[in-house]
Formats: C-alpha cells, structure tokens, sequence
C-alpha cells in the first residue's frame, strides 16, 4: 500500500470508528432517566 | 385512533434497531464503489462533512419529530401541523414501495447462501444469474414465474411478518439484539480472512489512494451527500417510526450520534472488505482493480461468487459469510420498512397488531410475490428502486427540511425539544445544516438527476416502460399520499405534548 493509502485508512477507522466510541462513551454517561409515567411493558 | 404506544424495553434495543435499519445493503455493495469512482481517500473529506452536516442533522429532525409526536410519519407530521399530513403517507408509500422490491434481493442472498457451499454459478456466475436463476425476459408485462426465487421470498416475507407481529420489543427489538451482533461478527471473519487474500494490498491501495483534485469536482460532494442520505434510512420515515416508540427522556442526540457513526463505522469495514477481496481478483486474474471493480447486484451475485471459486481453500465458508451477511443487513432493513406501514395503520385504524401486520404486512407481500420473482421481476426492481430513491426518498427529504424549516419554521421548537433530554445541546449549526445546507446539496441533486433523466432514459428502457414503472410510480406514490390525508381523522388534533422533566427538574412543555 501506499504511504498516501494507508494515511487515509488509518485516518477513516480513527475518525469514524473514535466518533462512534465517542458517542457510545457520551451516552453511556448520561443514562437515560424513566419516570413513573413511562410504561414500557404497554 | 388512539392508543398507548408501545416502548422499546432498552435503550440498546432502540440504538441496534435504528443501527439495524441503517445497516442495508447499500453499506456493503454501495459505499466501497462510491468512494472508489469518487477520489478513494479524498473521498472521505466530503462523506464525513455530508456525515455531520447532513446525515446526523436529519436522523436527529426525524427522531425529534417521532419522538415529540408520538406517532407514525402521518400522525406525527399532522401533529406538526395539520397540513403537513401528506408528506407522512409519502413516506408510507415510499415504504410500501420499497419493501415489495428489497424483500426480492434479501430473497436472492439467501439462495446465493446456499449456492456458495457447491459454488453452483459454475464458470459463469453472470449466465447463471440472468438465466439459469432469474431466468431474465425482455421488459414489459410478466410472461412467467420464477419458482427458485418465490420460494425464498415466501420465507423471507414470513420471517419479517412473524418478527412484526411479536411487537416493538418482543419482535423487532429481540431480533436486533441478535441480528446486529451477528451481522458484526460474521462480517468481521470476512474482513480478516480477505485481508490475508494474495492481491489484497492491491484493493486497499486503489480504495484509499487519495485522489485530492476530486475534492474540487461538485459531482464528488453531490455524490458524498447520496451515499450518506441512502445509507443512513432518513427521509422516509423509518426513524420518525422508532423515535415514536421511545420513553420521554429519551437522549435523542446522543442516540442519533452513535446511530450515525454506527452507519459509517460499518461502511468502512465493508470497503476494506469489498476491497481487498477485488484486489485478490485483480491480483489473480493479472488486471488492475479498476476492470473489476463494480456495485450492486453486479458485484454482490456475478463479481464476489467469480471470486469464491477462484479461491483455493475456505470458499464455500466464504460464500456463507458474505451473503448471509447480505440477508442480515437486508431481513433488519426491511423489517424497519414494514413497521414504518404497520405503525401507521395502527395509529389511522382500529386493528391491533397481528391483524394490522396480517392485513397490510400480507398485502405488501402479496404484491412483491406477484410482481418480483417472476422473468421481468429484475427489470422492474432495477427501474423502481432508481425512480423511488431519487424521486421518493430524495425529494421527500428535500420538501420536508424545505417546509419544516421555511415554510412552517419548526427547527426552533424540535431543536428546543432535543436539548431537553439530551447530554449533546444542539445549537444553530443544526438549522443551518438542516435550512440551508442540507436543501442546497438536496436541490442540486434532483436538479442533476432530473437534467440525466431527460437526456437520456435510465437504463435505455423505452419510454413507454419508464413512463409506468418509473416515473408513474413515483408520481403515483405522492397523489395517494395527498388523497390519503384528505380523509377526516378523528382524534388526531387532541394531541398535548408530554410534559418533560429538564436535569433542573423544572416540568416544561416541550
């Protein structure tokens, strides 16, 4: 491969795949919260 | 017709089904090709800026929209403004329109999984697709049926209506649950063991060599904004759909992001895989990966089952993992697609569940058994899914940021609604991206495609067979959605918004 390949390779899975564990990391601290209204078992 | 909703029983439920349905086939047979014609590495500047300009704020407009109606595309568009209604059974139609013709590939990718142990396409995959399998006749009126592709469309449609009748949670979201870790596994085995393919290097370099003068060509972007719009199911209601089954305090944008990422994450792992298995091609067939480098039905049943033969050990096992990832990314697209249907009926009339899915799950199913499996049925696919992305999808999505944020200008309050239970604040980058990027890069693609259109007929198609299956569809789906909203709905306007609780605590009315 290319040196100008293999750059970009490596910067799509560090973008894309960093942002979605980004994502996941930023949600997971932020539980959603149910209240007494929420009624999942209708 | 009113009646509670049904909610998702977790939160990783709702990501993996919304994951799920952005998941299709488009990511593994569409994406690697996109960005191959379009700059290879280069490429990747424009998909991710349409990635976070574009593909994000929609999921985000579409989540805000189900999630603070609480209904499908129809009654929640209604509840947006009254108006607005037939821009929702646009959607439905889309929908509808598109499940008759998807369910027919995920059919062929189960056969295909079974051809693979015995690689039964011989020496010629293309002459055993178009004749031997699909028994391809000239365009026009159906002159016989295919058993060999009905039988697996039975299954198909049986899997999908068994899954919707067990509901949001037992059904659609179990399903995913499975389906989703999966799909990640066996297409992971695929990856790796490509990437150790004679060749494979070859494929990789041709994928991500940058070409950096495609960055200036407006074709490219146009090109990064369609594959992000295809790819990540928005703009016909799909979303709007399962955000209206989640609880109140919901983080939309939170859920939004990882849906979106999830998209792309796994887009690039099936170019790395597509790539590195045409490299092997090229490689041992002594071209340059250009001369075989292709999409769609092309490179998913006439390219990858060339290659399986050609490889010395582990092909039948090879087979099984690429197109059974296939029916995968497919059955959880296409069950995404019914529900958008199946909801809406439910929310519009007085049947519950198993008689809505029986009723027009069995209709949508009865006529892709009628019209797909049959000597014109690839004919039909091929025109219907050009005229229903381009003038269905798309356009859609272009009339509804349109009238959403000009016309009833409604961004203020939706991004109002995101940011009260969501850790990510939207703030004004969102309406830009949605009022005027987004309908810019929207309106210049219709304009392109419309302009190819009257050059020169799609797939040199006669007129006559266009002006019906494509464009009278097309056009055909919008009228039935205005006639549809133009039917009194009682009950649809006594709708009050949920009050939410923001983190001060302070109740408001979003």
């Amino acid at each position: 491969m290319s040196g100008g390949a293999l750059a970009m390779l490596i910067v799509a899975i560090v973008i894309v795949w960093g942002g979605l564990a980004m994502s996941v990391v930023t949600l997971m601290r932020h539980p959603d919260v149910r209240v007494a209204e929420d009624r999942p078992d209708l | 017709m009113q009646r509670e909703r049904e909610q998702w029983g977790t939160r990783a439920g709702f990501l993996l089904a919304a994951i799920g349905s952005a998941i299709g086939l488009g990511n593994i047979w569409r994406f690697p090709y996109v960005t191959y014609e379009n700059g290879g590495g280069a490429f990747l500047v424009p998909y991710l800026i349409a990635l976070l300009t574009a593909g994000i704020p929609f999921l985000i407009l579409e989540y805000a929209i189900g999630h603070r109606f609480h209904g499908s595309p129809p009654l929640a568009f209604r509840r947006l403004h009254r108006r607005a209604e037939a821009l929702g059974w646009w959607q439905v139609g889309i929908c509808f329109v598109i499940a008759a013709y998807y369910a027919v590939i995920v059919a062929w990718a189960l056969r295909y999984t079974g051809f693979s142990i015995g690689q039964d396409w011989g020496d010629d995959p293309e002459a055993f697709l178009i004749g031997d399998f699909l028994q391809v006749g000239e365009p026009g009126w159906i002159t016989s049926y295919v058993s060999g592709v009905l039988w697996p469309l039975i299954a198909v449609w049986a899997f999908v209506l068994v899954v919707l009748a067990l509901g949001v949670r037992r059904g659609i979201e179990r399903a995913n649950m499975i389906f989703i870790p999966l799909l990640v596994v066996l297409f992971g085995i695929l990856v790796v063991r490509a990437l150790f393919l004679d060749g494979a290097e070859l494929g990789l370099d041709a994928l991500f060599s940058p070409d950096w003068s495609a960055i200036t060509d407006g074709g490219v972007w146009v090109a990064a904004y369609g594959q992000i719009f295809f790819s990540l199911s928005v703009g016909f209601g799909i979303m709007v759909t399962y955000a209206s089954h989640l609880h109140r305090r919901s983080d939309l944008t939170g859920s939004a992001l990882v849906a979106g990422f999830a998209n792309s994450s796994f887009e690039i792992l099936a170019g790395i895989g597509v790539f590195a298995t045409l490299g092997f091609m090229a490689a041992s067939s002594g071209v340059a990966v250009g001369e075989v480098a292709q999409s769609g039905i092309g490179l998913a049943f006439i390219a990858f089952p060339q290659i399986i033969s050609t490889l010395t050990s582990g092909a039948g096992l090879f087979g099984v993992l690429f197109f059974a990832s296939l029916v995968i990314a497919g059955l959880t697209s296409l069950v995404s697609i019914v529900q958008v249907v199946i909801s809406t009926v439910q929310d519009r009339t007085p049947l519950t569940r198993v008689p809505a899915v029986a009723i027009v799950g069995g209709a949508i199913a009865l006529v892709s058994i009628l019209l797909f499996p049959t000597a014109q049925g690839l004919h039909y696919l091929d025109v219907t899914d050009h005229f229903i992305n381009q003038y269905g999808i798309a356009l859609a999505a272009l009339v509804i940021v349109i009238v959403v944020s000009w016309i009833l200008r409604r961004l203020q309050p939706l991004q109002a609604h995101a940011n009260l239970t969501s850790a990510v604040r939207l703030g004004a980058w969102w309406q830009v991206a949605l009022g005027i990027i987004t309908p810019v890069v929207l309106g210049w693609m219709m304009w392109d495609s419309l302009r190819q259109e009257f050059e020169q007929n799609y797939g040199d198609y006669s007129t006559e067979f266009l002006l019906v299956v494509g464009w009278g569809l097309a056009i055909g789906v919008i009228v039935v959605g205005v006639v549809l909203s133009l039917f009194r709905w009682r009950g649809a306007d006594d709708f009050v918004p949920a009050e939410i609780e923001t983190v001060g605590g302070e109740g408001r009315r979003s």
